[in-house]
């Protein structure tokens, strides 16, 4: 694997002094940081690796990490992301935004490296955390249950519905024609949108806006905008684990099509058409052995699961676990505003 | 006013709350807010939480700018809860029947799940002021909840010595203690198949007492069943040794540390309780001055084995 056309183990070695970069080594994830700044070149080379022996994800806005062996080159911060391929290689092309981050990790599987990559960057490069929401379409939408937890997502052309569920209170999101409608819906009140592209000086001014990107790599999206919609229905259960881990740095969110909506909601992807249902920060993904992953959440009953995943195999295995003390809880709100949770004995 | 304010010679945010002068200290069982019937709770009850009339955070916190670069102000988003573990005024801890600590528990749980899930909480710290010694200003048995939004000082220092012992040792601090405490036994005060309550090797406090959890878990709603059961039971046997300590009401600050959860590093940090009480002997007690409110460094005139021991000699009926 070559970086910046530098061999990647020389990275490990002496520091590499270059102008146009700079480089932090991080000892206790085994893992080195190269930094780069906006330049006002057309977009450059920053890997290049053998297509036979390097692992990446098969949908192509997750081709933001590239694995060979026990070395992982990952990167985050760059536009104009291309991926060419050809018999024998690949190579990958972008042009830094502001900032941008390559970093190189080693270590022992792909779960390891991918935990460690995520880390590092969330970490060392100040990549903030996200919380996945749902997207609910009408038909699925209930007033009572959602209102507070997720948006009812309506299309542009639907000005007189966007209204009349603002008015009831309803968090709505609006899927963008373009750019030129986001001002009509910010000023009637909507908060979140659905795009097909970003542009940062849009952050600044509307500051309060949750910004879900439908096409783009992961490494343009990330603290860039709040989510990215994604096709994962060709993904087999080791990719979903795999790319779960992005969830907490940018919400990847999917529609339920070949995975059941539970496995999903656990590993902490965004809901697209369907309600989540866990807090995934809870959840917690191990190897347990070459071919297994093992998944430990709280289930939205309070009490913790496990769910393996044996990659050979094409269907989760689910163990729950019964709590012996149950409680119903009563959530009232104080005419101050105050909310009282009162709890007793019994199932809710 | 309701504001946080930067303070650059410790990189430490300070909450500034003039609500929480306004609460009342010490009201008698005929005035207290928090019995049925009460200015708080008018309605029966079992268990409740519910927000701080007089709270350190807010939900939606006022406005706020800051004075200049210098002078940093971030508005004080969080929540703080009341915890009350019983609509009963005159027990405690020590005297309540464990099926109703067992149910503290689960709403110790359901309380983290659902304050984590809140976009600006940061952090969610479970304690409890127990006697006037430390602060408590109702009597009625509660605990409090701070829902944080930035990871308080003293969290970091835990988060960031689990993460270096990690990066050295490839294991969890708590992990390799408790394993070498029960087997030498020494600092041991009381043992269950799950947990383990002891008086640290490293106490600050005479009579300090942490209790761990044998398994590697980062929260209270990771324990299963049987394990939050067990922490019942630890948390009904230390408080009830106290008691029996020198035959009067033990206070203590009892602290729930769990990971912060949002940090992608919150696998590294184990679950444990601290208690930290005041007393060094009967009518003796160890005050936070100077050099530990000034440096963090402690100086504990207590020998940890020998407060173990005194513990483990006090009796009580196993439940």
């Amino acid at each position: 694997m070559k970086v910046l056309d530098n061999e990647v183990s020389k990275f490990f070695e002496n520091p590499l002094q270059d102008a146009g970069f700079s480089l932090k080594k991080i000892d206790s994830k085994n893992a080195v940081v190269v930094k780069l700044r906006r330049s006002d070149e057309k977009p450059f080379e920053i890997l290049r690796c053998n297509r036979i022996s390097c692992w990446s994800f098969s949908e192509r806005s997750l081709k933001h990490v590239f694995m060979e062996n026990d070395t992982l080159v990952g990167f985050a911060g760059f536009e104009e992301v291309r991926i060419e391929e050809d018999a024998e290689q690949v190579a990958v092309f972008a042009k830094p935004l502001v900032e941008a981050f390559i970093v190189i990790v080693r270590g022992p599987d792909k779960l390891n490296m991918l935990k460690a990559f995520y880390e590092v960057l969330w970490n060392e490069c100040n990549f903030p955390t996200k919380i996945p929401k749902s997207l609910l379409m009408e038909d699925s939408f209930d007033e009572t249950l959602d209102r507070r937890s997720a948006f009812l997502l309506l299309s542009s052309n639907e000005e007189d519905e966007v209204k009349r569920y603002l008015k009831k209170g309803v968090r709505v999101a609006v899927k963008l024609e373009s750019w030129g409608e986001l001002q009509r819906f910010y000023n009637v009140g909507v908060r979140c949108f659905l795009l097909n592209d970003f542009k940062d000086e849009y952050r600044e001014r509307y500051a309060d806006c949750f910004f879900i990107l439908q096409k783009a790599n992961v490494a343009s999206a990330l603290a860039r905008v709040d989510g990215l919609i994604v096709n994962v229905k060709e993904f087999s259960l080791e990719e979903i684990v795999l790319a779960s881990l992005v969830n907490r740095l940018l919400p990847l969110y999917v529609s339920v099509e070949r995975f059941d909506s539970k496995l999903l909601d656990v590993l902490g992807f965004g809901a697209f058409g369907w309600r989540r249902c866990t807090n995934s920060i809870f959840t917690r993904i191990e190897r347990e052995r070459e071919r297994i992953y093992e998944i430990s959440y709280v289930s939205e009953s309070n009490v913790p699961g496990r769910v393996w995943i044996d990659v050979s195999k094409d269907s989760p295995e689910w163990f729950f676990e019964q709590s012996e003390t149950r409680l119903r809880k009563q959530t009232v709100e104080r005419e101050d505003g105050r909310y009282f949770h009162f709890y007793r004995e019994g199932v809710s | 006013m309701l504001e946080l304010r930067y303070n650059p010679l410790t990189d430490e945010w300070i909450i500034v709350s003039a609500e929480t002068q306004k609460r009342p200290v010490q009201p008698s069982q005929q005035s207290c807010p928090i019995c049925v019937g009460g200015v708080e709770l008018p309605e029966e009850y079992d268990l409740v939480s519910f927000e701080n009339r007089f709270p350190a955070l807010k939900r939606n916190p006022p406005q706020v700018s800051s004075e200049s670069d210098i002078f940093m102000k971030e508005r004080s988003f969080g929540i703080c809860e009341v915890v009350v573990y019983t609509s009963k005024h005159d027990v405690a801890l020590p005297g309540m029947p464990l099926r109703q600590i067992e149910k503290l528990v689960e709403m110790w749980v359901d309380r983290t799940v659902e304050l984590f899930s809140h976009e600006f909480v940061e952090y969610v710290f479970i304690f409890e002021n127990r006697g006037k010694e430390v602060g408590a200003s109702l009597s009625h048995p509660h605990g409090q909840i701070y829902a944080f939004p930035f990871l308080p000082k003293r969290i970091l220092a835990k988060v960031e010595a689990f993460s270096k012992w990690h990066a050295q040792r490839g294991s969890c601090p708590v992990c390799d203690v408790v394993a070498e405490e029960v087997k030498i036994k020494k600092r041991v005060v009381f043992e269950t198949g799950s947990f383990v309550s002891l008086v640290p090797f490293y106490a600050r406090f005479p009579f300090e007492v942490h209790v761990y959890p044998k398994r590697h878990v980062t929260s209270l709603p990771e324990l299963t069943s049987q394990e939050r059961a067990e922490l019942a039971k630890h948390l009904k046997i230390i408080t009830l040794k106290y008691d029996g300590l020198y035959g009067q009401e033990f206070p203590y600050m009892m602290m729930f540390f769990q990971a912060p959860m949002k940090r992608l590093d919150a696998e590294l940090f184990h679950l444990h309780v601290e208690f930290n009480p005041p007393k060094r002997d009967k009518d003796k007690i160890k005050w936070m001055a100077s050099v530990e409110t000034g440096t963090w460094a402690f100086i504990n005139p207590m020998v940890p084995e020998q407060a173990a021991e005194m513990l483990r000699k006090v009796e009580v009926n196993e439940l």
